[in-house]
């Protein structure tokens, strides 16, 4: 949990389609209601013809936009190789929360690489989740609501399910509510 | 304190130009600056919000506004002020009446551009004061101080941001607008820069520019921050932010205004130190005026960047020596992952034509630069908006005869419009058989489906006149105008063979087809292709144009991503075996 002394850091990363800006904006929400300052960097234009597209935000009084590698508390990768790729953002003890589909992450290639940074991997297939929902688009507020209950997530599921309505336009509220919950209740009882 | 809401750099300066009372905001969109007028655009009626033809024209038009005595303003990218150079450079001879304010957002680590330009050179070189705020809340209120400024020097100003600024989400306080009364315009000719008055205003703006040297001394942007007496930097923009992060306790000369610079402040500052960091994304030009001024204890460029983005890690890193946690490099883990054309794009049947009949291609800026890229390779040149035309007629003339039938050159709608025309003209005058194919998806599509005169809408989605693209070519003369839907292959590459081959002047080839991220596209039904595997042959013919949404499994077999696929049956007409079809989808299933 978020304390006003401390600078939360957090990456998002992706793939430009994946609707990484609205998960930033969620977040931004959540940590807006709190009361806590935000500052975040996004990606627009070009790199979001399906390219790599990472979001930093900031929670709780930083200056600059951008987190440094090694510093980041928590990952939200919607993308297992843009997981990968974003990785060295993570700090020792950080979580990282995954949109991936069966097979294992990390790569156990990397092992070697990570080894010994003490990071909570949370794996969860939030294509097919959406998929099942019939709209792939919602993958992204699946993961959120998956890594909500999480002890890590620098909000609880209630503060993030409120910021989920907040932020989503009126006709497509509820199905992102409903996308939530369904990830929600994949992580767990 | 008034209320403080989550905005992005850019529509904080939005804002700032609506509180500050301008009448009239143009631009023609630009990453990392399109927010701007598109935020205008949609939240703030007493603007008067213009997307123009191009920045030059947008210049013009603001220029007219602030000599008719009103608030003016432009905003435009880094390479949008070469468009505009030349009233840029002559509008200070004449002085502004109207506050008149330009911002320029430049784009260092190259996100969106095709070049890193270090625009606070364009100050000193047009004479003109410049401001460079470092977050989103001191953009809205220096967008103010940049018009106090403009109206107190008779100058334009320009306000520089960059894309970390410009698409920075942050807290941003909420102020009231204030209407002002137009000046006065008096009908005399102070303001032509005819021969006569040109010689009396070239002392002018040297004098003006002195006195805004010597008003920098004293202005409330300049801030000296006390810290640690032994550490001293001078940095400004969003290099300061950085800096502060990693050099907390330092002391620090944030440099608001970035032209002209307080000399003898900055010399007195930097007398207290035994080194001075100089912390500039981009190029010296702090660090250059600072050895003109004479001061040499400073440490710039010698240890930092001039390539790149800054950011607190690339100080860390250079001034610090930190050692930063490596990026993943297992083999083939991690393979980069550029930006490519969208699924249904309508360019990918123009690009697949020029492909197969490998043409020689001159490109130019939009979405379109990405056909340079696998599967196509079908781009060989691209500089700047408008350039493929004339760079094509140049090529055309010289390359031997066999090889004309096969170079043409490659432009949006929206390009055309902005800088091709003229080189167009100017092919028929010449007589230069160039072939150009017009990309008309009806919206400037790189930044995000703006409006522009070709889709007969304003910025405020009002109907306007529809610029006929077929009429134009036509008009200036080009007798050989073909047009094609790109959606259908066989079709497009005919249509590019048979206008390579006229040789009896210029030709032009239309391809006609919406943009996929067009709301029209987006939220209209369309079918899906399916795959019959009875009939598949696994040949993969189908995967030669490289849609994102058909994957290839490991039998060879296309699986189509049927949630996502937009139905525009590029695969279906690839498959030699007719084993993909397209059918009707259920508007339930969408």
């Amino acid at each position: 949990m978020t304390t006003k002394s401390k600078t939360t850091n957090i990456v998002l990363a992706g793939v430009g389609g994946q609707g990484i800006l609205f998960a930033t904006k969620i977040l931004s929400a959540a940590a807006k209601k709190r009361g806590l300052p935000i500052i975040g960097s996004e990606t627009h234009g070009m790199a979001q013809r399906g390219g790599s597209v990472v979001s930093h935000l900031k929670i709780g009084g930083a200056r600059s936009p951008l987190v440094r590698r090694g510093s980041a508390d928590v990952l939200y990768a919607f993308d297992p190789i843009e997981g990968h790729r974003a990785f060295p953002f993570l700090k020792k003890g950080g979580a990282v929360f995954v949109n991936t589909g069966t097979t294992p992450w990390p790569d156990p290639a990397l092992e070697k690489e990570i080894a010994g940074m003490d990071i909570d991997v949370a794996t969860f297939h939030a294509d097919r989740v959406a998929l099942e929902m019939g709209n792939p688009r919602l993958a992204n507020v699946a993961l959120i609501g998956f890594s909500s209950a999480h002890p890590k997530s620098p909000f609880s599921s209630d503060e993030l399910r409120e910021a989920v309505i907040a932020s989503a336009p009126e006709k497509f509220a509820e199905m992102n509510m409903k996308a939530f919950d369904a990830g929600k209740a994949a992580s767990g009882p | 304190m008034s209320e403080r809401v989550l905005m992005l750099g850019n529509e904080a300066i939005a804002r700032g130009v609506w509180e500050a009372g301008a009448i009239f905001a143009a631009a023609y969109p630009g990453t990392p600056s399109t927010e701007i007028l598109e935020n205008i655009g949609r939240h703030y009626p007493e603007v008067r919000a213009q997307w123009c033809t191009n920045e030059k024209v947008a210049f013009d038009e603001a220029i007219g506004v602030s000599f008719a005595g009103g608030r003016a303003f432009v905003a435009v990218k880094h390479v949008g002020l070469n468009v505009a150079s030349d009233p840029f450079m002559v509008f200070p001879y004449a002085g502004s009446i109207g506050g008149f304010v330009c911002v320029t957002a430049d784009d260092p680590g190259m996100h969106s551009s095709q070049n890193e330009q270090d625009n606070r050179y364009y100050a000193k070189f047009g004479k003109v004061p410049c401001l460079e705020p470092s977050d989103g809340d001191e953009a809205r209120r220096w967008i103010k101080k940049a018009y106090e400024l403009s109206e107190q020097w008779e100058s334009p100003v320009l306000l520089r941001t960059v894309t970390r600024l410009s698409h920075t989400r942050s807290a941003v306080e909420l102020g009231e607008r204030t209407e002002y009364p137009l000046k006065e315009h008096p009908k005399n000719f102070d303001r032509n820069v005819v021969p006569i008055n040109r010689m009396k205003r070239r002392p002018v703006i040297e004098e003006k520019i002195n006195k805004i040297k010597e008003f920098a001394e004293e202005y409330e942007l300049n801030v000296i921050e006390e810290g640690d007496p032994n550490v001293g930097v001078i940095a400004g923009g969003v290099s300061y932010m950085y800096a502060r992060e990693v050099f907390p306790e330092a002391t620090y000369f944030k440099l608001g205004m970035m032209w002209p610079l307080p000399e003898k402040k900055l010399k007195a500052f930097c007398k207290r130190f035994k080194k001075v960091y100089v912390i500039e994304e981009g190029e010296p030009f702090l660090e250059e005026n600072l050895r003109i001024f004479g001061i040499k204890n400073i440490i710039g460029k010698k240890k930092l960047p001039v390539i790149g983005e800054y950011s607190p890690e690339v100080l860390a890193q250079n001034l610090q020596k930190e050692k930063l946690p490596k990026a993943i490099k297992a083999k083939g883990k991690v393979l980069p992952r550029p930006p490519m054309l969208c699924a249904g794009c309508p360019h990918r049947g123009v690009f697949q034509a020029f492909k197969k009949e490998r043409f020689y291609v001159h490109g130019d800026i939009g979405c379109y630069t990405l056909g340079a890229m696998p599967p196509f390779n079908a781009e060989h040149t691209v500089l700047c908006m408008g350039a493929s035309i004339g760079m094509a007629s140049g090529f055309t003339l010289t390359v031997p005869e066999e090889e004309k039938s096969k170079v043409c050159a490659v432009i949006g709608d929206s390009t055309f419009i902005h800088g091709g025309i003229p080189s167009l003209i100017d092919a028929v005058y010449n007589k230069i058989p160039v072939t150009v194919v017009i990309l008309d998806n009806s919206t400037t599509g790189m930044t995000g489906q703006q409006n522009h005169p070709g889709t007969g809408k304003t910025i405020r989605e009002e109907e306007t006149h529809k610029i006929d693209i077929e009429t134009v070519c036509r008009a200036v003369g080009v007798k050989k105008v073909v047009k094609v839907d790109p959606y259908d292959f066989k079709a497009t590459r005919e249509a590019v063979k048979e206008v390579g081959a006229y040789r009896e002047g210029p030709s032009v080839l239309i391809s006609e087809r919406i943009c996929v991220q067009l709301p029209e596209f987006k939220y209209a039904v369309h079918p899906i292709a399916v795959h019959d595997a009875e009939k598949c042959e696994q040949c993969l013919a189908c995967d030669s144009i490289k849609c994102p949404y058909l994957a290839i499994d490991e039998s060879k077999t296309p699986v189509i991503n049927v949630a996502l696929c937009v139905g525009c049956g590029m695969c279906v007409q690839l498959c030699k075996q007719e084993a993909l079809s397209l059918v009707e989808r259920e508007p339930s299933k969408v």
